[in-house]
């Protein structure tokens, strides 16, 4: 698979369904410019936490590519620094040619790019953290390609990433079975999702080589799962004939879920995996005022696991849903989409906004209340909508 | 082995047992921190520290003088909080006097730590949501300040200011500082902002009996990278 950029008929489809004609002032440009347009001033959102740097900063939100100095970084681990000159991949277990790789022997293998939103898999658990998310283009080396170059062996299920962080873990803290071990950081992926998601071995973001914080000198990059499974200072690739249990895949980024089986409620237990179709209103724009109300202009921006986003709708309090606008470009499959929508002309006051990304496969994005969400025990996974509010 | 935090501590345990001078009559600076915009070089993060752009008021900066012979007794050492709530510590600047010291706590349900490389200052703690570290700061850094870290959340900061004297103020929401009670002479004034990398300095001279009224006025000229 690669990275393809949506065809027109397909990015017209959303925008017909959304009633673009209306619209048209409010399509991609308008929202770009928004921050230069003297005219519009924004309306800052209430009760909430500042964004600091190194952090999606919403309200300001104007690249479609996002720059470094927005870009979130998570660890659970420490921060290896790994010189280029000292760098190896290596790529074994279930292999007929293991091989192990400089960065260089990795930059001479044939390149990709790929376009992709790339989320925390705890953005959105609170209000403090809902800025763990970004869009990058990146350039590497093709996973599939490059594991079907060392000759896949029978009897192999899975692919295990190893990083070079490292750090002790303790199992059963406390009990006379009590077990310290010191572990490098490991996420895994079926062998079927390894060969087919389109994931890379990335070494460069937005035409830069990758800053330490965020891996570098290598990656893996897989579009449209959450941050977690792309792991940072890649150095082993390991094809194994059973499943990898690590902290990350089995004990931590668990998420737990009531599920309603007759009148009961079922809790289970799954790895956080793919990302789920989500938009927020990223900021609020004012222009002036008109017979004492106050025309706004909303902007948001919508994203999912590569499924195709057929529509974003935005409630303005106790109104109805209605209809975004989708930004007609640019778009790639695995990257955010921009929306704006006029609110009108709205009454001085407090008012609550929110918005919804419903996908062509039906799903919707739920509320706080719907059971999807009220029933998740487990702060990863938050892709609830976000009410926004404000005071015109 | 002796190590250099036990030589600082022992070093501060002195400088803390040296008594304040007798200056005498003495002055005071006081006024506030103005921001002017420049749309050209817009400043992402103003809108949190300047309420009104059209006044541009600046909150958070660090005022205070600097000269080494303004060492002083800290006499009644006062304890600080930064709370860790909602990814933010907060507050995210701090300026207090050496021998003061700071209650690190977490109200956030996420796991978080603080660490500092200042090389006075190291430490590295982990804290979960109820939890509290508290740290003495026994060194000053003045203008060179811990910067406090979350080792799980890269994104994190916050700046404590460590003075080794009383005659620094931090500025108000409403851009207003304050200092008091400084022995006559002249000196080098100083203003940090830490969160905008903002940084202003000018000579000064403090009279007897006098106060200063001062208008530190920067723009995006005083950024440093």
């Amino acid at each position: 698979m690669t990275d393809s950029i949506i065809n027109r008929r397909e990015a017209l489809h959303s925008a017909a369904v959304a009633g673009i004609a209306g619209w048209a002032t409010l399509s991609f440009p308008a929202f770009v410019e928004a921050n230069s347009d003297v005219d519009e001033e924004l309306v800052p959102f209430l009760n909430m936490p500042r964004t600091p740097p190194n952090r999606l900063d919403w309200e300001t939100l104007e690249d479609w590519l996002t720059p470094i100095d927005q870009v979130y970084n998570v660890q659970h681990y420490d921060v290896p620094e790994v010189a280029n000159n000292e760098y190896r991949l290596t790529i074994d277990g279930l292999v007929n040619k293991p091989q192990t790789l400089t960065l260089d022997q990795l930059k001479a293998l044939p390149q990709r790019k790929l376009v992709s939103t790339f989320e925390c898999g705890g953005n959105g658990a609170s209000k403090g953290f809902m800025n763990a998310v970004h869009n990058s283009e990146w350039v590497g080396t093709d996973l599939a390609e490059l594991l079907k170059s060392c000759g896949i062996r029978d009897g192999a299920i899975e692919v295990a990433f190893i990083g070079y962080d490292k750090k002790d873990e303790t199992l059963r803290k406390d009990t006379k079975r009590e077990l310290t071990f010191n572990v490098p950081f490991g996420r895994s992926l079926s062998l079927d999702d390894a060969i087919n998601l389109g994931a890379l071995v990335a070494y460069e973001r937005n035409g830069q080589p990758l800053e330490t914080r965020i891996g570098a000198p290598v990656r893996l990059v897989v579009p449209g799962w959450y941050g977690v499974a792309n792991v940072k200072w890649l150095r082993r690739i390991e094809v194994r004939d059973r499943r990898y249990m690590g902290r990350f895949m089995a004990r931590d980024y668990v998420t737990v879920r009531g599920e309603r089986n007759g009148d009961d409620i079922e809790f289970v237990e799954t790895s956080v995996s793919r990302m789920h179709t989500k938009s927020i209103i990223a900021r609020v724009m004012r222009r002036g005022e008109a017979n004492g109300n106050v025309p706004l202009k909303a902007y948001g921006a919508v994203w999912s696991d590569g499924t195709l986003i057929d529509r974003v709708e935005v409630k303005l309090d106790d109104g109805e849903w209605k209809l975004a606008t989708l930004a007609e470009s640019p778009r790639s499959e695995f990257s955010w989409t921009f929306f704006a929508l006029d609110l009108g002309e709205v009454a001085p006051g407090k008012h609550t906004l929110v918005s919804r990304g419903i996908d062509v496969k039906g799903n919707i994005q739920p509320s706080e209340e719907d059971d999807e969400i009220a029933l998740k025990k487990t702060y990863w996974e938050a892709y609830q909508q976000w009410p926004r509010e404000i005071e015109v | 082995m002796f190590s250099l935090n036990k030589f600082l501590q022992l070093l501060t345990v002195i400088v803390l047992f040296i008594p304040a001078p007798s200056f005498g009559e003495t002055g005071s600076i006081q006024g506030k921190v103005v921001y002017k915009t420049d749309k050209s070089r817009p400043w992402r993060y103003g809108r949190y520290y300047i309420k009104n752009s059209r006044t541009g008021l600046l909150a958070e900066a660090v005022v205070g003088l600097k000269d080494r012979k303004l060492a002083t007794t800290n006499e009644k050492p006062q304890r600080f909080t930064i709370d860790q709530v909602d990814h933010m510590f907060t507050p995210e600047t701090v300026a207090l006097q050496v021998g003061d010291s700071v209650r690190f706590t977490n109200s956030d349900a996420a796991l978080h730590s603080v660490k500092t490389n200042d090389p006075a200052n190291a430490f590295s703690t982990t804290i979960s949501k109820g939890q509290e570290h508290v740290h003495s700061f026994l060194w000053g850094g003045n203008f060179k300040p811990a910067v406090m870290e979350c080792a799980y959340h890269g994104s994190m900061r916050a700046w404590v200011y460590v003075f080794n004297h009383p005659y620094f103020s931090l500025s108000k929401e409403n851009g207003e500082f304050t200092m008091n009670n400084i022995p006559p002479g002249t000196y080098e004034l100083l203003m940090h902002h830490p969160a905008g990398r903002l940084v202003w300095k000018k000579k000064i001279t403090v009279t007897a009996g006098e106060t200063i009224n001062l208008t530190i006025e920067v723009s995006p000229e005083n950024l440093i990278e």
